[in-house]
């Protein structure tokens, strides 16, 4: 519509942008403190979290297939937890950029306050873990009557199970999507964004 | 002079490459609106939508949430093209997408990352900064350094010039010029206060906005010539003499700069204040003797301006959702849940008998010989069961298969077990080494799965299983979990359509019989709600439809989720 040519002012620019960076400033600050409750969805490429200890009460985890963004479809167990706590979480993912090259982006939180979350939802590929207690469990039910995670429920005739609690100590997992209805960060947040990859196992 | 360099590399590229002429359409098209803010704030998008998008469905099972975070993404992808598109509302896109990038950082993956929301914060500012030069300033070089100090060709943006009127703004920098040529102007006859057309105005036209507005209005041009006119006339003293900042402060628009100033300091401040209040006011004391200066708000004060003299005992004290010393319901530390659900009456009452049979048990191979026609009498009473079992057992010739079938029982109070619907493919699993203590079988049922059938699975209770090396391959369609774990369980309900393996002597692990039921048809020495005290079994086999047990307690868990076959063990 215009046919005169222009460009960027940058004084203009700066009127916008630098009271957004002053209030992106105080929003990071505020995560980092715990102050407000970010919401996650990461996914498109697997990551790996680690967790020295995990407590939830209702549990709920069946057999799917999750897409990533390359339309490959990935065979996952989806586990969806009611109200999780961990403790010393480190969650770790390879990201290539085109330039630069690998990224790793490593999050460590949980260290002197847990970390909670509710309605916390994983697409898992590979679990690993140590002790372990698990109550009410319901082995073998059909994934489509799941009941015990409002939301997690799967298609039919697919393998189900759910339990009322769980606890778990070191628990390591390759996972393609963790979602967070709320995750609470705090207990000093270690964000690193490092070239090469840095994993957290 | 780095500049001069670049644009003479770029006209020499200009020249060899080929398509020239749709290359100069792009690059008109793409000067005359604003191409790199808007190309940022769609790379900002599709950054914050790149993060989460893969698994759609789980998205709609979160909910709200994820949905809000994704919503972003698209608000900044379409802010891009309207910035491309419709570069007119440049500004008011711009601010909307600052917004929605700020709102990304909370409800995105830190707005992808942190990344999606910074090119989109860039693009954004960008997109607001640009503005069409007045072409006849283009003509002579604009030197791109010093923001050009003429407005009054703005037809994109007509808010702009109602609100900040145009001439009015233009005035100020014009006369400030004149104030600084004023040595010419004294030196000019009087003439310009009486004879409008005097010799000043044809030096003037050429060097100002003039010819722009004559371009696009002769009328307009010449009300604007008696504007500066009067602004001339009126002389330096009248006119007040601007920072150099203020003219692109009221070009841009104080109606719509303010708000958003405001609005991205209060949002913070407001979601800080409210998550705050009973938390950090507490925990945080200031550094004592230090005094907040004046430009630092408050609420930013109050986030611990240092760590350090915060005692961390406190920091976690008052929180109140931490819910570290929430005791998990059944604490592992009360091992045997003695809660035989449903089980009750018939797993207790035998167990007096059933504790003499133990004995019999670990010593059935010496009395099996006679043990074996009083198995085969017929369905074992609660009195002979309990030396039944082995009693069959290792009769030398008589295989295991040979032992007498019968079509089980069907179980006394199934209960709530009907109620529930069950996968119609039942996984394989398998244990190394299994101890069970008070192991009874309750019979049959037919449970409901949920294509409408049913599977007819034999039912075992279990006080307390111990299974070394337990794995679990599930037999459905597409992905296939195979889970491996040392498990410690009580108060199990197994549902199984058949259970095979080597029973052995409890502790001595000295086979007994190697066999295999299967829910049609049982061994007649089989008893039937007998618990027996112990029961150990090597490399057991079954297909579980289901468990279902109180308390687990697991070790060396490993699980893998593939699309491939089970796993062989």
């Amino acid at each position: 519509m215009p046919s005169i040519e222009g460009r960027t002012h940058w004084g203009r620019s700066a009127v916008l942008l630098i009271p957004a960076l002053v209030a992106l400033g105080g929003l990071t600050v505020a995560i980092a403190e715990g102050a407000l409750a970010a919401s996650f969805g990461v996914s498109g490429q697997s990551f790996k979290v680690k967790a020295a200890h995990v407590k939830g009460t209702d549990v709920a985890a069946y057999l799917d297939t999750a897409a990533s963004v390359d339309g490959k479809h990935h065979p996952v167990m989806l586990a969806g937890v009611g109200k999780a706590t961990m403790r010393d979480v480190c969650t770790s993912a390879v990201v290539t950029v085109p330039v630069v090259g690998k990224i790793s982006l490593k999050v460590i939180g949980g260290k002197t306050e847990p970390i909670t979350g509710t309605n916390v939802v994983a697409d898992a590929e590979a679990l690993l873990g140590g002790n372990g207690v698990v109550t009410d469990v319901e082995a073998g039910r059909d994934a489509s009557t799941l009941d015990r995670v409002p939301g997690v429920v799967g298609e039919k005739g697919r393998f189900g199970i759910q339990a009322s609690s769980l606890t778990t100590e070191d628990v390591r997992s390759t996972a393609w999507s963790a979602n967070g209805g709320t995750i609470k960060l705090s207990g000093g947040l270690d964000v690193s964004v490092t070239a090469g990859v840095h994993e957290c196992f | 002079m780095l500049l001069d360099v670049f644009s003479e590399l770029t006209a020499r590229l200009d020249e060899r490459l080929p398509a020239r002429r749709p290359r100069r359409a792009f690059r008109h098209w793409r000067r005359t609106r604003p191409f790199w803010g808007g190309a940022a704030t769609i790379a900002g998008g599709v950054t914050i939508l790149m993060v989460p998008l893969a698994p759609l469905p789980i998205m709609i099972h979160v909910g709200t949430a994820a949905i809000s975070g994704l919503a972003i993404g698209f608000i900044l992808l379409a802010a891009g093209l309207f910035f491309w598109f419709a570069p007119a509302q440049r500004a008011f896109v711009a601010v909307v997408s600052t917004i929605c990038a700020l709102v990304s950082v909370v409800t995105s993956n830190f707005g992808g990352l942190g990344f999606g929301a910074l090119e989109a914060l860039l693009g954004a500012a960008m997109a607001f900064g640009w503005k069409p030069a007045p072409p006849a300033r283009l003509e002579d070089s604009p030197d791109p350094e010093q923001p050009d100090p003429l407005n009054p060709a703005d037809p994109p943006n007509p808010a702009t010039s109602w609100i900040a009127e145009p001439h009015r703004a233009v005035e100020a920098p014009i006369s400030r010029e004149r104030a600084s040529l004023r040595p010419d102007h004294p030196a000019e006859p009087s003439g310009p206060a009486d004879q409008p057309t005097g010799p000043p105005r044809r030096a003037e036209p050429p060097r100002h906005g003039a010819p722009s507005t004559a371009q696009t209005d002769p009328q307009q041009a010449t009300t604007d010539r008696a504007g500066t006119d009067r602004a001339e006339v009126m002389g330096p003293a009248k006119v007040p003499t601007w920072p150099a900042w203020s003219g692109w402060f009221r070009r841009a628009n104080a109606f719509v700069l303010i708000p958003v100033v405001l609005a991205a300091v209060a949002v913070p401040a407001r979601a800080e204040a409210r998550a705050q209040a009973p938390e950090t006011v507490p925990t945080c004391v200031p550094v004592p003797g230090a005094t907040r200066p004046w430009w630092v708000p408050e609420w930013l004060w109050l986030i611990c301006p240092n760590p350090s003299a915060t005692p961390s005992p406190t920091a976690s004290g008052p929180v109140p959702p931490s819910p570290t010393p929430n005791p998990t319901g059944p604490s592992p530390t009360s091992a045997p849940t003695p809660d035989p659900t449903g089980s009750g009456p018939e797993g207790s009452s035998p167990s007096g008998p059933g504790a003499g049979g133990a004995g019999d048990t670990a010593n059935g191979p010496p009395g099996s010989g006679e043990g074996g026609p009083s198995g085969a009498s017929g369905t074992p009473g609660p009195g002979a069961s309990g030396p039944a079992l082995p009693s069959g057992t290792p009769t030398p010739g008589v295989s295991p298969s040979a032992v007498a079938m019968t079509p089980p029982p069907a179980m006394a109070n199934p209960g709530r077990i009907t109620e529930i619907r069950y996968g119609p493919n039942v996984p394989e699993v398998a244990a190394d080494r299994l101890l069970a203590t008070g192991f009874s079988f309750k019979g049959t049922v037919d449970m409901p799965t949920v294509g409408g059938g049913s599977v007819k699975a034999l039912v075992f209770h279990a006080d307390n299983l111990k299974a070394d090396n337990y794995r679990i391959g599930t037999t459905d369609p597409g992905s296939k979990l195979t889970l491996g774990i040392d498990l410690d369980i009580d108060d199990v309900d197994i549902y199984a359509t058949y259970l095979g393996g080597l029973i052995t002597v409890p502790y001595l692990n000295v086979p007994l019989l190697d066999i295999t039921i299967g829910a049609g048809l049982i061994p007649t020495w089989l008893p039937l709600n007998i618990s027996l005290p112990l029961f150990s079994g090597d490399k057991i086999k079954a297909g579980q439809v289901f468990i279902r047990a109180g308390t687990v307690r697991g070790s060396d868990l490993s699980a893998d989720v593939s699309s491939g076959a089970l796993r062989s063990s």
